[in-house]
């Protein structure tokens, strides 16, 4: 699938290229920036990913937290009970303190994995890294992803665009 | 165009470029600067009393440190919780600051999430090294090492394993994550290939598509939302370390909130200390600006109180409740031998803040640093006088003892010192001290990074 990569100097002149395509109906690929821009891209797929993110670290927390409170609870009780005087061998406000810590952890972990999934990330052999001005979009410049058609071309051209080029993506 | 609210925490003429290149310069450029090198001298030496007092205590054991059968824990505990002090801090600092949307936090976040993993890996080691025999360590994770037995679930000891080990590792992730799109950065400035491919290799594929910086942003928030209460549960469990023993004044509810709060303000005192020598060595003095330190005086000063609270509460339980044997030991703490230790420990973490009240103070860099380079002595010293006071006077007067830290003491606490400058000196080559892509939102959006 042919793409068109524009290059663009700064934000607004991105805002103003993306406004036009959404005008005339030409469907955003990609947008690539140097930091963390808002857009209204209306991509209803990514609203949800952001969300399952999050889902995803409950998730993993709250399987560790059973998983760790459950090895405390069998070990002390079942595998090597300890009978210290009239110690009770179940007491969960003393096992749950590991259990919360290691669900704190796994919390964190799972939202990277998710993050890493959902993101599609590692991707070391992307086509966009072969553009000849992409290095300038983790730098200064930013690029507009849009199907490579003419009237795509005359648009960001018309928008400002510093460079445009195409790739196979 | 930069944006008009942010340029309190930035040069007026700052630039995105000049921040990417001062920034990616310190990691890139092949030769660091004359201050950086002296500095890593300096502090390798340190490093070397360090390693030297470590082999020492390895080969001979703890009978070379000042502990004695009264004071069973010495200097190296005071010093494992003054570091878990210190590294409480940074990733609190980063988490907070991003969660409640501060335009301060991309100048310090970074080098603060890097003190955090040097200054935990640190106290980390004095645990370790006070068993005696380390290779025995292993038995507080859950293995059944030993002829079958598990962990005792119900120590303080075990939950501090617990909780220090998954804060090390989740605030090494945590600053993977907010270093992602920096290390993508390196990756497109770097001029060698080996340099651009181990960038490369690190950023895994970072594009900057919008899809990866709403993600980004999604674990970013998901991260910091656990990160807060996950700083304060690890220092409560260390504070309940003393608690949850029957030593006089350490069986006390005030300890967790007093550990947490003791944390974060030697924490932030030592994140000024960090960016007076980065704004100098580093030359970054148009992205750490005066406002920052004024900031950083504002939060020193409150945490000063809390911390005043603190100690009038200690003399407060006992007197109110006829607990003779902690307000002896109190006494001895205020009058006995290390009354001066004592005395000098409220100067530096109660009287000395108070003087930036004072706006000429408070926005004066160097007083800042006088007041934090106390606040590190007086938290140290607060450390030394819990573990220590604690043990020399418990319930039996004809146990009590004076503690004397030995040569072995002092090499590890000052090469511990040595070993974290280094160790950061050494990150701060490898990884962008300053949050580029923080910075340069912060400049032409003008909001939080």
């Amino acid at each position: 699938m042919r793409t068109l990569i524009a290059v663009f100097e700064s934000e607004r002149t991105l805002r103003d290229a993306i406004s036009a395509a959404q005008g005339n109906d030409i469907p955003i690929r990609n947008v690539y920036a140097p930091y963390e821009i808002e857009l209204n891209l209306d991509d209803a797929s990514l609203s949800k990913a952001a969300a399952a993110l999050t889902r995803d670290c409950i998730w993993a927390a709250a399987i560790v937290f059973l998983a760790v409170f459950a090895l405390e609870v069998w070990s002390r009780s079942v595998a090597f009970p300890i009978h210290v005087g009239a110690r009770s061998s179940f007491a969960w406000p003393a096992l749950v303190l590991p259990a919360i810590e290691a669900a704190m952890l796994a919390g964190g972990a799972g939202g990277l994995a998710s993050f890493f999934v959902r993101a599609h990330m590692p991707s070391l052999a992307d086509p966009i890294f072969e553009t000849p001005d992409f290095t300038l979009a983790t730098s200064d410049q930013f690029l507009l992803a849009l199907p490579a058609t003419q009237a795509s071309e005359a648009l960001v051209r018309r928008a400002g665009a510093t460079a445009v080029h195409g790739v196979d993506r | 165009m930069i944006h008009p609210h942010a340029s309190l925490w930035h040069a007026n003429d700052l630039t995105p470029d000049e921040v990417e290149t001062s920034v990616a310069d310190t990691v890139l450029k092949p030769r660091p600067d004359r201050s950086w090198r002296i500095a890593f001298f300096a502090s390798f030496v340190l490093t070397l009393v360090f390693v030297a007092g470590l082999i020492w205590s390895f080969a001979i054991g703890p009978g070379l440190w000042g502990n004695n059968a009264s004071a069973v824990w010495g200097l190296p505990i005071a010093n494992y919780v003054f570091w878990l002090g210190v590294g409480h801090a940074g990733t609190l600092i980063s988490s907070l600051l991003w969660l409640t949307g501060q335009r301060w936090r991309p100048a310090i976040n970074r080098y603060a999430e890097l003190m955090t993993l040097v200054a935990v890996c640190i106290a980390g080691l004095f645990p370790i090294v006070h068993l005696g025999r380390p290779m025995y360590v292993l038995w507080v994770a859950p293995l059944p090492i030993h002829q079958g037995v598990w962990p005792q679930w119900m120590s303080a000891l075990v939950w501090d394993f617990w909780a220090v080990a998954s804060y090390l590792i989740f605030s090494t992730l945590f600053l993977y994550v907010g270093l992602i799109p920096d290390l993508a950065v390196l990756r497109d400035r770097a001029r060698k290939k080996a340099i651009a491919l181990f960038y490369g290799a690190l950023a895994l594929g970072w594009s900057g598509s919008y899809r990866q910086w709403r993600l980004h942003r999604a674990l970013h928030a998901a991260m910091s939302a656990i990160a807060v209460p996950l700083v304060v549960s690890v220092h409560s469990i260390v504070g309940l370390d003393f608690a949850a023993s029957v030593m006089p004044e350490w069986n006390s509810s005030l300890y967790p909130p007093y550990f947490v709060v003791g944390a974060l303000f030697s924490g932030f005192a030592t994140v000024a200390l960090i960016g007076a020598f980065i704004r100098q060595a580093l030359k970054l003095d148009r992205i750490i600006t005066p406002a920052h330190f004024e900031a950083i005086a504002r939060v020193l000063l409150a945490a000063s109180i809390v911390m005043g609270l603190s100690y009038a509460t200690e003399w407060a339980f006992p007197a109110l409740s006829g607990a003779q044997h902690e307000l002896r030991q109190l006494r001895a703490a205020a009058f006995g031998g290390d009354a001066l230790l004592y005395w000098l420990m409220l100067f530096s973490n109660v009287a000395a803040p108070q003087i930036l009240w004072a706006p000429r103070f408070r926005k004066r860099i160097l007083s800042v640093l006088i007041v934090a380079g106390f606040v590190d002595l007086g938290m140290w010293l607060e450390r030394y006088l819990i573990v220590t006071g604690a043990l020399t006077h418990g319930y039996l007067p004809s146990a009590w003892r004076d503690f004397a830290p030995t040569l072995v003491d002092a090499m590890l606490l000052a090469g511990s010192v040595g070993f974290f400058c280094f160790a950061l000196l050494i990150l701060g080559r490898i990884v962008p001290i300053v949050s580029i892509h923080g910075m340069k939102r912060l400049l032409l959006v003008g909001e939080r990074s």
